[in-house]
């Protein structure tokens, strides 16, 4: 074994393959920092140079760009508040509020080195397991599987800060979107009304790009401010960001951890692992003197950093050991390794184990080279905090509306991101959390899969004993008998129409009570909609569409009740006035921007669309000067057409061009 | 700035507004067939970038372009959606058949025509086919199960449990051979792919798969040496009078035809094996292929039998094909499509049985 690992490094004592390790980390970082675009993005990039290289030097160049891209997804989530894909919306929690607080530095600083450790640590792992993969992968089941999944939906309850019932209640709209498209057990169509958009489903990076990043665009470009509320200020936030992960140390280890443990299970995905490692800090540090999660937290940058490239590094294994991709881009390296006659498989590992450490090594040096250039390229980047958001917003609505519409391919789904765009900024206004709606959409699918495949492979007795089974049950029934505890003490005595202390994603000024009613109502009538449609299905896939339905309505009753309440305490349904009007003038102008850039580019197709949105945008909205604006805007066509040209990105075409 | 909006602010805005959401009510359709020019071959693939079918088309093509005289090289275009009901549909809808424009197909494609998934406006009957390209696949047991031949599963009935992706896809394929040979199985339906129902038949949760052949010869071929698994039936090659005989790539499993024989004693016949060998067919003997819209020109199908005559026989095709391809030969449409075209044509009755056997037994839901 470590005659093949040190044979393996042998390779990288030829210059020319760091070369090539190094320009994959370069486009992994370069993709990843552009909003949507992930690991499957970049190794697109790469593809066509795959052909013409040698087998190792394309597998550490392919390499390379996997294990940046989570490196650099954190920036703009961090800088901008828009998230670069949809695991890094974890980021928009902790990250954006240190930003917004002029911490930007500091917490980029945390997030790379702690990706960088996180990376390192699931190598370690994947060479201590590779001899005993085997067991350990076979070792977790169905039903681990769907207990993780299950803990993933758990999870929704523990971030759920600021509304309680609201953000059930949005999980469960998150659920109900994630089940749109062809049911996993009985592969019939459910609530796509004969539309061949819908029959794929709602796709997750517009999901994600919508609720987050529309959601702040719309909010902001009106506005004419800058994401940070603070001057200029870096100081020493850099330095501070190191010793952050010195401090939390813990954090990065239970983080990694959490990493390699969803990375070797193949189903449970990068955006719920994130979420988990998320989720277990703000357990295990949440309630210490001084944790402020959701406001800011180091910690709440540390542990999904360290967990993303931890869990790149445990999708190896099941890739190359059962052929089985863990993470999307590994499809993709699973294709390069086919190209050259390489079949992953048990006998790789007897056969070609020099080859298996040869990619490990590139995941380690990878990660390093990663973090040093991710140092160097956050730091202008990090500035854009402080540029009025108006002029980010001229690229960043093309960008994202690009990026979304990379997977589905169908410009509908420009509808469903502005669509969600304003519900974000309802949750914004509503302070209902968002992150319970992004878990809950991923985890909609699996949930129902392994549910169905646990039941109908085992009996009860069998599946519900297991020890991996009983030990994550009881943790959550602990939690949850804890959390209602907690609850009961701290609201009884205040007053009960109040909404639940603690905010956390948002302090923006708040929604008169009205938009709570509204919230309430529209939600009813959803879910009933959801719930007469779902009586056509068949008998496996009406299961879930019912139980969610009902789930739907009761919260939805509750969530109107306690409205109601807090209506009949205050008097009034509050009164559309003031800077909650203003706010409404802001974001209706901004609403009507996006959709003159939508209507320009389904007349115009995606370049012209958006240079003359981007012009006049520029003009009349951000004020540049003429000159300034004609270079900006051909700098932002100019862009698309480089992600179209190189990156195999797809440009929208209008009616006439 | 003011709080109040004046009257005349909201009906600029309102007016705005409306215009926009006129101009926006609809979205320009993205499929529309645009020639990307001279000497350049546009083919679509109703997948998304990366899958099989997509990995087989790129890798297939850039060979014909150089055997082709009048083809400078050909342009993949992925049209994903409706389990590839749309970028087919898509593709019929151009009309195309001069050879400029090409489809490439799988078993799913052929699956969801004969079942009437979806809004199906394409009919493979009348297609003409110029590359046909197939594999073969194996139905394998875990030892522990203690499932070693075919016999025993038929023994073991709705005891034993098949892993799979959905009963109205490929997975529709090994549940009818159970049923052929007069046995019934518990049908496990739900997974993501054929890797996590593997995973899953690996740690003894389910007892049976089923898997292509360049999957089975990697990942379960070297258990069966280990004795951890079993293969069960193969479902063989067809022979040029499209009979069908083992596998020359796993010469010692045996195919449903012979397990038959050797229970029945007799030829398998019946509406459940009429079903499964045109879904055989289709899904597996010919499961990729190239094809051009209906109408089109015998000399195209001639061009492309011939350039697959020329790379069968080249050495270095032969040797840098042999992983993409899972070792077997690109087949001519010319001479195969008539096999090809029977399949497609089962009666209704035979295709009405097939769907009330998966939707009752194993929960597939056809409209």
């Amino acid at each position: 074994m470590l005659e093949a690992a040190s044979s393996a490094l042998a390779n990288f004592a030829d210059p020319a393959m760091l070369l090539y390790l190094g320009a994959g980390v370069v486009v992994g970082l370069i993709i990843g920092v552009i909003p949507g675009l992930g690991g499957t993005g970049a190794v697109a990039v790469l593809l066509p140079f795959v052909f013409v290289l040698e087998p190792n030097q394309a597998i550490a160049m392919i390499i390379g760009a996997v294990a940046v891209v989570h490196t650099s997804d954190v920036i703009t989530s961090v800088v901008l508040g828009i998230p670069g894909s949809a695991s890094a919306a974890v980021f928009l929690l902790d990250g954006n509020k240190m930003a917004k607080k002029g911490h930007g530095g500091r917490a980029l600083s945390a997030s790379f080195l702690a990706s960088t450790i996180g990376g390192l640590i699931g190598i370690v792992a994947l060479t201590l397991v590779i001899p005993v993969a085997r067991p350990v992968v076979t070792a977790m089941g169905s039903p681990e599987i769907l207990m993780l999944i299950v803990s993933g939906i758990f999870l929704t309850v523990l971030l759920s800060k600021g509304n309680m019932v609201k953000g059930l209640l949005i999980a469960a709209f998150g659920l109900a979107l994630g089940m749109v498209g062809v049911s996993p057990v009985s592969a019939e169509y459910r609530y796509t009304f004969g539309s061949d958009y819908l029959t794929e489903g709602f796709a997750l990076v517009a999901v994600a790009l919508g609720i987050f990043g529309v959601a702040e665009i719309i909010q902001l470009v009106a506005r004419r401010a800058t994401v940070a509320d603070t001057e200029m200020s870096f100081g020493h936030g850099w330095a501070r960001g190191a010793r952050d992960v010195l401090r939390y140390s813990g954090d990065v280890l239970r983080g990694s951890a959490v990493g390699v443990g969803s990375g070797l299970l193949p189903g449970v995905g990068a955006t719920a692992g994130a979420w988990l490692a998320y989720g277990q800090a703000q357990a295990v540090g949440g309630r210490k003197k001084g944790a402020k999660f959701g406001e800011g937290d180091p910690r709440g940058v540390i542990a999904p950093s360290a967990a993303s490239n931890a869990i790149e590094s445990g999708a190896l294994i099941p890739t190359l050991l059962f052929g089985v991709p863990g993470a999307a881009p590994f499809a993709l390296l699973l294709g390069v390794l086919l190209i050259f006659g390489i079949q992953p498989g048990p006998n790789l590992i007897e056969q070609e184990l020099d080859l298996v450490y040869f990619i490990v090594w590139s995941f380690a040096f990878a990660a390093i080279i990663g973090a040093v250039l991710a140092l160097f390229l956050a730091r202008p980047l990090a500035r854009l905090s402080f540029v009025r958001f108006p002029i980010l917003a001229a690229a960043l609505i093309p960008i994202l509306f690009m990026s979304g519409f990379q997977e589905p391919l169908n410009l509908n789904v420009f509808y469903v991101m502005l669509t969600l765009g304003v519900i974000g900024w309802v949750c914004k206004i509503a302070d209902i959390p968002r992150a319970p709606f992004l878990i809950a959409f991923v985890l909609a699918i699996p949930l129902e899969r392994y549910y169905f495949i646990t039941v109908e492979a085992f009996e009860p007795g069998e599946w519900m004993t297991r020890p991996f089974v009983l030990v994550v049950a009881l943790i959550l029934a602990g939690a949850t008998v804890y959390s209602i505890y907690k609850h009961r003490k701290t609201s009884s005595p205040d007053d009960p129409g109040s909404q639940e202390g603690g905010d956390s994603e948002s302090s923006e000024s708040s929604a008169p009570l009205f938009v709570h009613v509204a919230v309430s109502v529209a939600a009813l009538i959803f879910f009933s909609v959801g719930l007469l449609l779902a009586f056509n299905f068949s008998a496996t896939g009406r299961l879930f569409p019912l139980v969610v339905g009902i789930a739907g309505l009761l919260l939805g009753g509750l969530s109107l009740f306690k409205d109601l309440r807090a209506v009949r305490v205050a008097g009034s349904f509050g009164r559309l006035s003031g800077p909650f009007t203003d706010q409404l003038k802001f974001v209706g102008i901004s609403l009507l921007w996006i959709l003159g850039f939508i209507g320009l580019v389904f007349l115009f197709g995606m370049y012209v669309g958006t240079a003359v949105f981007s012009l006049v945008f520029l003009l009349t909205v951000a004020r540049m000067k003429i000159i300034a604006s004609v270079i900006y805007t051909a700098s932002i066509v100019g862009t698309l057409y480089a992600l179209v040209t190189f990156a195999e990105l797809v440009a929208p075409v209008g009616w006439l061009l | 700035m003011a709080a109040h909006i004046s009257r005349r602010q909201f009906l600029i805005a309102s007016a705005l507004g409306g215009a926009t959401a006129a101009l926006t009510s609809c979205a320009p359709g993205q499929a529309a067939y645009k020639p990307s020019g001279p000497g350049i071959v546009d083919v679509v693939v109703p997948y998304a970038t990366g899958g099989g079918t997509d990995t087989w088309a790129r890798f297939v093509t850039p060979y014909f372009a150089d055997v082709l005289d009048d083809v400078e090289r050909f342009q993949v275009s992925n049209i994903a959606g409706g389990q590839s009901v749309t970028g087919t549909n898509a593709y019929v809808d151009a009309g195309v058949n001069n050879g400029r424009y090409l489809l490439v197909s799988s078993g799913t494609t052929y699956f969801n025509g004969l079942l009437g998934k979806g809004d199906i406006q394409y009919d493979f009957t009348d297609m003409s086919p110029l590359v046909l390209h197939g594999t073969g696949a194996v139905m394998y047991a875990n030892a522990n199960s203690g499932i070693e031949k075919m016999e025993d599963l038929l023994d073991r009935g709705r005891e034993a449990t098949f892993g799979g992706i959905s009963a109205a896809g490929l997975d529709l394929i090994p549940v009818l051979a159970v049923k052929v040979l007069g046995g019934d199985v518990n049908g496990v339906f739900g997974f993501q792919g054929n890797g996590p129902a593997r995973l899953a038949i690996n740690r003894g949760e389910i007892d049976v798969g089923f898997d292509t052949t360049s999957s089975y010869l990697s990942q379960i071929k070297p258990k069966v040496e280990a004795q951890e698994m079993h293969p069960l039936l193969s479902v063989g090659v067809p022979d040029k009078q499209g009979k069908v005989t083992r596998d020359p790539a796993m010469p010692e499993i045996p195919t449903l035809e012979e397990l038959y024989r050797n229970i029945h004693g007799r030829e398998p016949s019946g509406q459940a094996y009429e079903a499964y060998h045109a879904f055989v067919t289709s899904g597996f003997f010919y499961q990729k292929g190239l094809w051009s819209s209906t109408g089109t020109d015998g000399q195209l199908v001639d061009k492309y039998a011939d350039a697959v005559e020329i790379l069968n026989s080249d050495e270095r095709f032969i040797e840098e094909a042999a992983g993409a391809l899972g070792g077997y030969e690109m087949m001519p449409g010319r001479g195969n499509a008539e096999n090809f075209q029977r399949s497609m044509t089962i009666d209704s009755n035979t295709l009405d049985f097939v769907k009330t056997f998966l939707n009752e037994e194993h929960g597939a839901a056809f409209e």
